[in-house]
């Protein structure tokens, strides 16, 4: 009887195995999303292998043609997103320059923009090189500012640059004002920091944190209304006791200046 | 051919002050190249006015790049470098502790001179102390590079 129906089996095996396949896809079908995953995957790590013996076939060479394109792509990808970076380094000094005009607009004399090119060689004084010089109308002890505020003065001028004494130096003394009790002061940098501060304030001034203070005018160098910086702490001063030593915030990065104005008018 | 290689050594060292910003990891200072160059011109001539000669060129590359007054670095360079020649025949200048002290001696000099112009504060001297710590350590790699490319191009002491 056994024999029989080895016999008959053998005899339809095609049929055999065709029912066994459809039978094992039905219940492939059937099953849950993660054992046909975890199938598949199973499937596809035998067969990955195989897959590359494919390299040993006449398709080798477009193999190789894909990988020239490849190369051929990155090249292409790595010089766009340097384009990207140049458009987006481009749109940045625009918003810059915007803020600049901006700036230029609000001050009521002729300015020279220019770029700055360099810092203090030094570590005792604070100033930076611009790129306008003579040739293009600068002349020592006129105004620079930025789009934030009061930036320094000439001090040192050639042919085709000048250098800007920064705010933040001790030799940079600036006339200045509260903005909202109109006392007013002197604004200098701290010797071997990188902070002003406002002295000579009168001693029974009322001074609140975060007041603006403005250049006064005084002095014929700086304009007046410009930002200078706002108000941190205000103390009496230690050494005469007869007057308020105020330390302020400045109103411009001096860490990122990049462009600025010159004003021509103090001359 | 020498003096314009060194010449142009300064000139760099000078510009590349200039072009750096304010480190804040370093306590809100910049590396000063030129006192390390300073200290081995002086250990390393042979005639006092090449020394002087060096620390001039140096200290007016630098001082032009400043607001310091002009010709003030030129001076302290030159007097630092001369007074480091003077003891050249007790120093080892292969000694790392010599370059040490030789660094911070021309960093001293000049920065003491600029403190004593811009104003003597504690937090100066503080300033002055760090920045002489590290031009200090900063000779050490330049009297090593600068050997090291001597020997390459083959060129002998003076």
């Amino acid at each position: 009887m056994a024999g029989q129906k080895t016999r008959y089996v053998l005899k339809h095996k095609d049929w055999v195995i065709i029912g066994l396949v459809a039978l094992g896809w039905v219940m492939f079908l059937g099953q849950p999303t993660a054992v046909s995953a975890r199938l598949r995957g199973a499937l596809a790590r035998l067969t990955s292998p195989l897959v590359k013996l494919g390299d040993w076939f006449p398709t080798v060479r477009s193999r190789r043609e894909l990988a020239a394109e490849n190369r051929n792509l990155r090249t292409e990808i790595e010089a766009l997103r340097q384009r990207e970076r140049t458009a987006r380094e481009m749109a940045r000094e625009n918003q810059r320059l915007e803020r600049l005009l901006e700036m230029k607009g609000r001050i009521p004399h002729s300015t020279i923009a220019a770029r700055v090119i360099g810092r203090d060689a030094s570590n005792w004084w604070k100033s930076i090189q611009i790129d306008r010089g003579l040739q293009d109308g600068v002349r020592e002890n006129m105004a620079v500012v930025n789009a934030d505020g009061l930036v320094g003065k000439t001090v040192a001028v050639t042919r085709g640059e000048a250098r800007v004494l920064l705010l933040l130096d001790p030799d940079c003394k600036v006339s200045a004002l509260l903005e909202e009790s109109r006392e007013p002061g002197v604004v200098q940098g701290v010797t071997a920091q990188a902070r002003c501060e406002m002295l000579y304030v009168n001693r029974a001034a009322t001074v609140k944190p975060g007041e603006v203070v403005l250049t006064s005018g005084l002095g014929g160098i700086f304009p007046r209304g410009l930002p200078v910086g706002a108000v941190l702490e205000a103390g009496l001063d230690a050494q005469s006791g007869m007057y308020q030593r105020i330390a302020l915030e400045p109103a411009v990065d001096f860490h990122r200046l990049e462009e600025v104005l010159v004003i021509v008018r103090s001359q | 051919m020498r003096t314009l290689l060194i010449i142009a050594g300064i000139l760099l060292a000078a510009a590349g002050q200039a072009a750096q910003p304010t480190w804040s990891w370093l306590g809100g200072v910049r590396l000063e190249l030129l006192p390390a160059i300073v200290a081995y011109a002086a250990l390393s001539a042979r005639r006092p006015a090449h020394v002087v000669g060096w620390g001039a060129v140096a200290g007016l590359a630098q001082d032009s790049l400043s607001a310091a007054p002009f010709g003030m670095t030129m001076a302290t360079f030159g007097v630092a470098a001369l007074g480091l020649w003077a003891l050249r025949d007790w120093l080892d200048r292969g000694l790392p502790w010599v370059q040490l002290v030789a660094g911070a001696a021309v960093s001293l000099a000049a920065g003491g001179v600029a403190v004593w112009v811009v104003g003597v504060t504690p937090v100066a001297l503080v300033k002055l102390v760090w920045i002489a710590a590290l031009n200090a350590a900063l000779t050490v790699v330049v009297f090593f590079l600068v050997d090291l490319a001597r020997l390459q191009l083959g060129m002998e002491a003076e």
